[in-house]
């Protein structure tokens, strides 16, 4: 071979070898499987300790007298929206929802798939019992990839058993009941009044006017905004 | 004309990067799920900036003549279909998502590979 077919060659090995590298770097910063090993559900001790002590009321959480109004519109499957519940939302319960200036209302929404219906109309039927934004944190805190199959009926039922105030057989022939179905729809047309393209959406209304921030912001974004419209 | 095909692919994906806004789930557009994943950044960097400058040395490959454009040229595209095979593995059997112009990006690195070794063959450097 020539001293030019040796340095194409020597060329292309360096360049496998680099890629290489880069890939070991990529594949090791890569996401494994779901957090929760199989078959457990996490996130509930967590969740009730977020939400002890704070007043609820179907899809809300907080007094029903605060001055501003904070509507978050989630699907059950959406990945930005488990990140937002991980960070996001806990600020704003923490914060202004916890110290009576707002109330935070969860909005479930179904356009990502069949499962997502599953888990709305799971969430709906712990609302009707007044714990609808619980029982939505613990399902995004359990979320699996898109429409594999992780909305199963063993998940939800198990998710409804831990949360206290959940009359399981309550919850369970609600699921089946149009009211759910209703609650759910009523979620999509007030998504579709307020202009909601995607999730997670917040809409923050308040004496101070209305804010509207699409996606996973940081936390101090929403904060600022719910005290902006206050 | 591969390279500016990919140029635009990667300069696209690229300004939505640094102008677009916070990752969310849009209604009727998925969730941009590979885009969003782990597997798309190297480094803090997202890998469309990476792509984009692989472009633009195979650009820079296509206007020098000689032995080292041909040199340049080869490098590139063995170096961006390699990588770009990775993240078509990552799609599929790791983030379980498809980026159409990921895709996009990968025939026309696979094409630009064709290229630079019929322009290596054209000239004999293996032999001469």
């Amino acid at each position: 071979m020539s001293r030019k077919g040796w340095l194409i060659g020597g060329a292309v090995v360096v360049v496998i070898a680099v890629v290489v590298a880069l890939v070991v770097i990529s594949a090791s910063g890569g996401d494994s499987s779901s957090d929760a090993p199989a078959g457990e559900t996490v996130g509930v001790t967590k969740t009730l300790d977020l939400v002890e002590g704070i007043p609820q009321a179907e899809f809300t959480i907080g007094k029903a007298g605060a001055p501003v109004t904070v509507r978050e519109f989630i699907d059950p499957q959406c990945p930005v929206c488990k990140s937002a519940s991980e960070t996001t939302v806990p600020a704003i319960i923490e914060g202004p929802v916890a110290d009576g200036t707002a109330k935070l209302i969860i909005e479930p929404l179904t356009f990502i798939g069949s499962e997502s219906s599953t888990g709305a109309l799971a969430i709906a039927a712990a609302a009707r019992q007044d714990r609808g934004v619980t029982f939505a944190e613990i399902l995004l805190a359990n979320q699996g990839k898109e429409n594999s199959g992780w909305v199963s009926d063993a998940l939800l039922t198990d998710i409804a058993g831990k949360i206290p105030g959940i009359d399981v057989a309550t919850w369970e022939s609600d699921r089946n009941g149009t009211e759910v179905g209703d609650a759910v729809f009523a979620a999509s047309d007030r998504a579709t009044a307020n202009g909601v393209n995607a999730t997670p959406t917040f809409v923050i209304t308040g004496p101070g006017g209305k804010r509207v921030i699409t996606g996973a912001s940081e936390p101090a974004t929403v904060l600022d905004a719910i005290e902006a419209v206050s | 004309m591969l390279a500016l095909l990919g140029l635009g692919i990667t300069g696209y994906l690229s300004w939505t990067e640094l102008m677009g806004d916070d990752p969310s789930c849009v209604i009727g557009g998925g969730c941009a799920t590979v885009q969003n994943s782990e597997y798309a950044q190297i480094f803090g960097m997202s890998l469309s900036y990476l792509g984009f400058f692989t472009y633009a040395f195979m650009l820079a490959s296509a206007l020098m003549p000689g032995f080292w454009g041909r040199l340049l040229g080869i490098v590139t595209s063995v170096g961006g279909v390699l990588f770009s095979l990775w993240l078509l593995y990552a799609e599929l059997f790791l983030i379980e998502a498809i980026c159409p112009w990921c895709m996009a990006s990968l025939v026309v690195m696979l094409l630009a590979l064709a290229v630079a070794v019929a322009r290596i063959a054209r000239a004999g450097d293996l032999t001469s």
